[in-house]
């Protein structure tokens, strides 16, 4: 019997004797590793070197130690080259120094620090590559490479001299900033640096706002999980929440729902506030009321359960005084804005004179209450005082329209842009005979007229052709058709290509620009160096009443406004082929890849959304309601494109996504667009 | 049932495996130690029990040494041991009481828990530890538990070849293989300085490095988070 086999029989009589069921998958087992192991390359190298060496696996009882024969004790070899990037070429001569310290064994005293904040993996070494080949080409200065990476491996293997600096958080940009701008300098000094290379890879990322937020959240996890970790998970489900993450957020919510009896009181409140807000968007309405009702000591005293209390817990109709303030004094917007017509004068009254009530919100209130009992001079005269500050006049307006977006007229303001760029706008339009007019007219109308505008119909079978073929003349209009129904994204990736102007903006079929909405846009472009550029928008009903969500806030993000250099949309699109939500998509990607510097808000109403029961949003499945109830499909979409942005924008991810839509009846195929 | 041991160690441990092994040598029925790395001289080095068996890996099978393949079996108990803490006396009854008292037999118990962000980022702060030579005033269903302190019923340790290429992120594995089969980690109470670490004192860098690799950062997504511990039995476990 050979060694190995009296080894083997050893191991099976000494330790899984006892075991005599499992005898048969544990030889298998043994097998299987040892195998590995007689595939592995150390084995190899073991094996061709001291060929007496044969069992993988020894056993050695106590008994057995003193019989063991010497053997080397070290022959595996590391291979000097992984010292080197692959892709750099070799010196003649071997590297005996460490590149960090000489280049080819002169001494340098030139530093430079080069930053690869945010880089990992195959993106730092694709910098370390170009750093050790620049070394190579210049043999002049020795980098110190600063990092937020904890795995200093690739800078250790190498012998590079590295500096840790972990990101910064903090509430206060500026004050994270000025810390950090204050760690540079020290860093600077220590090394007596001539120069400092900023080559750092997403930095965009951590200044994204949902993204930093989550570093900043979890940077103090344990401290304040020894404290509390309810309250801590309580804050995880609103973040998850915020940016997106139902997935988490589902099963977070699960989670705090199973403890809660173990919630101590202080951290109760936020909670509850979590849950509530993971109920309402997945649209468990009467959860949320038992929950509320099972907290109702905490809803008297918090202006967001109050809210939602009002909202879930009273009925639909009719107004309740008591729910018309909220346990701060404020005005509960939300919940009246609702209720309107059932509303009081001396209600409105009460929240139009009070000293709280010096936010534009409320003033905005009175104007649907205008609106809603028919009094157009007095919704105008509220309207224009919720918009003075921007500028905006309401000149005329006719409140027994169907839908009155069509009947507003605004006085032409006096201002145009500070730059005559061209600007493409791209309009898709869907069954929108009774709005695509007036969406036309407000682009047509800005006040920076060096515009054209691009119209693309998806196969409406109503008669929004007619309607777009009955507009006044004007060069600057080019209408297309689709060669098949393709949803919004496709032909605005269509009419992208044929756009001549040297911006591209986007403006849906029942939206309405202010005269100078493309003006104003121009200007901060131009003024602040961006990239890009979006606005705020209202959403507005058909009888003109402006829409509020769960916050009281009316104005909103309208990512459909974003304005950008056609290169741009070229570059990072194209947009999704989905039915929904690309425009939110590209937006996000445009604020990580460019970073947020690049890509701004002006914080200025620009246009009106019509919102209406037949509006996208409301689509079954895809709902994005004000109250914050997400429509499942929706969900999935945001879940996979959350992915996608964590993930830094990989193929699979992207794929993932389609899957998504497309499993969900989302995915809309490119059609391509013909001239009308 | 049979107390059964597993330890893997290698040879700058030389200096704390015999604390370690006298401190639960007499507490268990069988120990196994897979000595990595080890050259004849240290092999000579190695304290002598009856019970206590040393396997030599003819490759460096670092912290996987543990789930070297000897059988499962689910009528034994075995603790899976760093080498470099002492433990008590009682350490073992305690523990196996403290098993068979929980409410599901799908559990594991240990000591060093650590518990991630639902938003893990990856980085090493997004997680919230309870180490094991510290006090825990309530037992706690967690994530992760550290391999260097636990109790098992012998059929719940993972097969070999799960770990077998998780050398640098053991527990991360083990904690996966956990979740994927349902069997909850509970981080057992316990009074200050129950357990000793006699480890060196280990430099955040050092952490980070270890617990902050590309690799396993994917398999943390798959079961890290409150979101991911069973709520019914957490509720129970703490009010045990």
């Amino acid at each position: 019997m050979n060694k190995l086999a009296m080894k083997n029989t050893a191991w099976d009589s000494t330790v899984v004797a006892n075991t005599p069921r499992q005898e048969s998958s544990d030889t298998h087992m043994r097998n299987q590793v040892e195998q590995q192991f007689a595939n592995s390359r150390a084995l190899g190298t073991i094996l061709r070197r001291h060929a007496k060496v044969a069992e993988p696996i020894e056993l050695l009882p106590d008994q057995e130690l003193a019989s063991i024969a010497p053997r080397a004790t070290r022959v595996a070899v590391v291979p000097d080259n992984d010292m080197w990037p692959v892709s750099a070429a070799r010196p003649d001569q071997p590297l005996k120094p460490p590149p960090g310290l000489d280049c080819y064994g002169v001494a340098l005293d030139k530093v430079e620090i080069i930053s690869v904040v945010g880089r990992r993996g195959e993106n730092l070494e694709q910098v370390l590559v170009e750093v050790a080949t620049r070394q190579k080409r210049n043999r002049d200065f020795r980098p110190v490479f600063v990092t937020d990476q904890a795995d200093f491996t690739p800078f250790v293997r190498r012998g590079y001299a590295f500096e840790y600096l972990p990101q910064l958080t903090g509430e206060n940009r500026t004050d994270v900033q000025i810390r950090m701008a204050a760690r540079k300098a020290e860093l600077t000094a220590k090394w007596g640096a001539t120069e400092w290379i900023d080559m750092s890879g997403e930095r965009a990322l951590t200044e994204h706002p949902h993204l930093s937020a989550i570093c900043a959240h979890n940077a103090v996890m344990s401290r304040q999980c020894h404290q509390d970790r309810f309250a801590w998970a309580a804050e995880t489900l609103r973040l998850a929440l915020s940016t997106e993450r139902y997935d988490v957020a589902a099963d977070l919510a699960e989670y705090l729902l199973g403890v809660f009896d173990l919630v101590p009181n202080d951290s109760r409140l936020s909670v509850v506030r979590s849950i509530c807000r993971k109920m309402i968007a997945f649209g468990e309405t009467e959860t949320v009321q038992r929950f509320l009702f099972k907290n109702i000591n905490l809803v008297r005293q918090d202006d967001q359960l109050y809210t939602w209390f009002s909202t879930y817990c009273t009925g639909a109709e009719g107004l309740e005084p008591q729910f018309s303030r909220l346990p701060s004094g404020k005005p509960n917007i939300f919940y009246l804005a609702k209720r309107l017509r059932s509303a009081q004068d001396s209600v409105l009254a009460t929240i139009v004179n009070d000293d709280k009530a010096s936010a534009v919100e409320p003033t905005m209130l009175m104007a649907n209450y205008f609106a809603a009992t028919g009094q157009s001079d007095l919704f105008k005269m509220f309207f224009n005082r919720a918009f003075a500050e921007f500028g905006t006049v309401l000149k005329s307006v006719d409140l027994t329209a169907q839908n009155v977006l069509d009947t507003m007229t605004f006085a032409r303001p006096d201002t145009a842009a500070t730059s005559r760029q061209k600007v493409s706008v791209i309009m898709s339009c869907y069954n929108a005979e009774t709005t695509v007019g007036y969406a036309v007219r407000s682009i047509l109308e800005q006040n920076h007229e060096n515009i054209e505008l691009l119209i693309c119909d998806d196969g409406s079978d109503d008669g929004s052709m007619d309607v777009l073929a009955s507009l006044p003349k004007d060069p600057r209009v080019k209408l297309f058709r689709s060669r098949a129904q393709q949803g919004t994204y496709n032909i605005r990736n269509a009419l992208i290509a044929e756009a001549t102007g040297q911006l591209v903006t986007f403006q849906d079929s029942d939206d309405l620009a202010f005269p100078d909405r493309l003006a104003r846009q121009i200007t901060y472009l131009n003024k602040c160096g961006a990239a890009a550029v979006t606005g705020l928008w209202h959403r507005i009903s058909p009888e003109g009443e402006f829409v509020f969500s769960s916050d009281h806030r009316a104005l909103r993000l309208a990512v459909v406004s974003l304005l950008a250099p056609k290169h741009i949309f070229e570059s990072f699109g194209p947009y999704r082929s989905a039915r929904f939500g690309a425009d939110t998509e590209l937006y996000e990607k445009l604020r990580i890849q460019l970073g947020m510097d690049a890509v701004r808000v002006l914080p200025e109403p620009l246009l009106l959304g019509l919102s209406e029961s037949t509006s996208l949003t409301r689509s079954a499945g895809i709902e994005a309601n004000e109250d914050g109830y997400r429509g499942p499909a929706r969900r999935r979409f945001a879940d996979a494109a959350a992915a996608l942005r964590l993930g830094g924008y990989q193929q699979a991810d992207s794929d993932t996504i389609d899957q998504v839509l497309a499993a969900d009846g989302n995915l809309m195929p490119a059609a391509g667009v013909v001239r009308a | 049932m049979k107390r059964i041991g597993h330890i893997a160690t290698y040879p700058a441990r030389l200096d704390t495996l015999p604390d370690m092994l006298a401190s639960v040598v007499d507490q268990l029925d069988q120990i196994y130690v897979v000595v990595n790395e080890f050259g004849r001289q240290e092999i000579e080095k190695l304290p002598k029990y009856d019970h206590v068996k040393y396997i030599r890996p003819i490759v460096d099978l670092k912290d996987t040494g543990k789930f070297y393949p000897r059988g499962r079996t689910a009528d034994e108990f075995v603790f899976l041991m760093d080498d470099d803490i002492k433990f008590p006396a009682d350490y073992a009854e305690t523990m196996i009481n403290f098993l068979e008292e929980l409410p599901t037999r799908d559990a594991i118990v240990g000591l060093h828990g650590v518990t991630y962000s639902d938003l893990f980022d990856g980085v090493a702060t997004s997680r919230f530890v309870s180490k094991f030579d510290k006090q825990l005033n309530e037992s706690l269903l967690v994530n992760q538990l550290g391999t260097g302190c636990m109790v098992m019923l012998g059929d719940q340790i993972p097969p070999f070849e799960i770990m077998r290429d998780s050398q640098r992120f053991v527990d991360v594995r083990f904690a996966r293989y956990c979740f994927e089969n349902d069997i909850v980690q509970v981080c057992m109470r316990r009074p200050l300085g129950w357990l000793t670490d006699m480890g060196p004192e280990e430099s955040i860098f050092e952490t980070y490095t270890r617990d902050n690799h590309d690799n396993h950062k994917s398999e943390i997504g798959i079961f890290g988070g409150y979101g991911k511990i069973n709520p019914k039995l957490a509720l129970a476990v703490e009010r045990m």
